[in-house]
């Protein structure tokens, strides 16, 4: 292609984004249709967005049907709760608090000892590649993925010291992936019984990332009211 | 799908269901290039909310059993099919004309007046490759896939990839040389 072509895309390559608000409409369209439980492929399409537009034009009727979908829900396939971010200017990646974490309930029965990474490991027996030489290099999108897997799968089984135990072992520079695995760290030192300590990592959470949108699920933890 | 599954997934669960905070990750990752990418793939401004939420549900449905191997080309070829649908369903799929979803990227209005007339152009530009041709293009071009990953998105052969990047190259460059003749000779 010529010099002109070649310059016109490179103007063009990334330059269409849509706007927060369109991304913020499509995840509330997605919470809908995953409580509606449509799963469904593109051949599909039709009945999933039918379901997810019914429950969001169903006004205040519609968002009570998604919201207890999401409640019933929660922990599994839900994803954020819609009422509550419907404000957020910028949705950015948000963590949901695990069913096995409510957000009102006691702490976790087992009270876990300071955790460090020469904590000797759980029950659980992590494989190796669970802690990768990756300290040298940038982990990659896939062990991020992955390393957020294995402290979600965690925290559902209410373990919150392997939650942190993996936090800490590994870092990331991936500024989307920061704040979830901010919003996770509060999650899992609510699951290790460290209220305290999940107080402090929301209040900074919130003061670093304050319009994400997993604030309000943040707050919902053990860690108490949002911050303002 | 054109991706093959054939190793251990490194992402399932260890559980049954899809794991929230995978989910989510990907989809703030990843969300605008699928919505830029289905817009250039020729969904219509009207169906873009809900082909954007059909990929996403895809995603969401079958993340278990992805193999970890590469999102971006899992994704793409969830994209790739899902626009292909919509287009087909659709009486007119083909140009995108600009809306206010776009969000402004650059700071003064002239220059974000000159990026949105370009991006007018891209569309108009695009609306006229076939849809092979259009998909090849949208990946190799703006995407910026290598053409072994083309191949595999799409489920075609290597050779049959570079045949259509030639094509859609020489396409989309005699179209762009015609319309800044007809504008004066600069890119818009």
């Amino acid at each position: 292609m010529s010099p002109e072509t070649q310059a016109f895309l490179e103007q063009v390559r990334d330059a269409e984004d849509p706007s927060p608000e369109v991304e913020e409409r499509v995840l509330l369209a997605l919470n809908a249709a995953v409580a509606a439980g449509a799963l469904s492929t593109s051949a599909g399409a039709g009945s999933a967005s039918k379901v997810a537009k019914l429950l969001a034009s169903g006004g205040a009727s519609g968002w009570k049907v998604g919201a207890l979908g999401l409640c019933l829900l929660a922990g599994t396939s839900a994803l954020v709760w819609p009422h509550e971010e419907v404000q957020r200017p910028r949705p950015v990646p948000v963590v949901h608090a695990p069913a096995s974490v409510e957000p009102d309930a006691a702490p976790a029965p087992v009270v876990a000892p300071l955790q460090t990474a020469l904590d000797p490991p759980k029950t659980r027996v992590v494989p190796a590649r669970a802690s990768p030489a990756t300290s040298a290099r940038s982990p990659s999108l896939r062990d991020e993925l992955s390393l957020l897997s294995r402290v979600q799968a965690a925290l559902q089984r209410g373990d919150g010291s392997e939650a942190l135990r993996l936090l800490d072992e590994h870092h990331t520079s991936d500024r989307q992936l920061y704040a979830e695995r901010a919003a996770a760290r509060v999650l899992a030192l609510c699951a290790a019984g460290k209220t305290e300590e999940a107080r402090g990592a929301a209040a900074a959470f919130a003061r670093a990332h304050p319009d994400s949108l997993q604030v309000s699920a943040v707050a919902r933890s053990c860690a108490g009211k949002e911050q303002p | 799908m054109a991706l093959s599954l054939t190793r251990p997934s490194p992402l399932a669960a260890r559980d049954e269901s899809p794991q929230p905070m995978v989910f989510k990750a990907i989809y703030s990752r990843h969300f605008r290039n699928v919505w830029r990418t289905l817009r250039r793939l020729g969904v219509s401004d009207a169906q873009l909310d809900d082909a954007a939420q059909d990929v996403f549900l895809v995603v969401h449905k079958k993340l278990d059993g992805f193999d970890g191997r590469s999102l971006r080309g899992w994704l793409y070829a969830i994209m790739v099919r899902v626009a292909s649908d919509y287009r087909r369903n659709t009486v007119q799929g083909r140009t995108a004309p600009l809306t206010e979803a776009v969000e402004d990227v650059a700071p003064g209005p002239a220059h974000v007046s000159e990026l949105n007339e370009s991006i007018r152009l891209l569309h108009t530009l695009l609306a006229e490759l076939d849809d092979r041709k259009r998909e090849v293009f949208v990946l190799g071009e703006l995407e910026q896939l290598s053409a072994p990953e083309i191949a595999e998105v799409l489920g075609v052969n290597l050779n049959t990839v570079y045949a259509r990047q030639r094509a859609a190259r020489q396409q989309f460059d005699a179209t762009l040389r015609r319309h800044q003749q007809k504008s004066g000779g600069g890119t818009p």
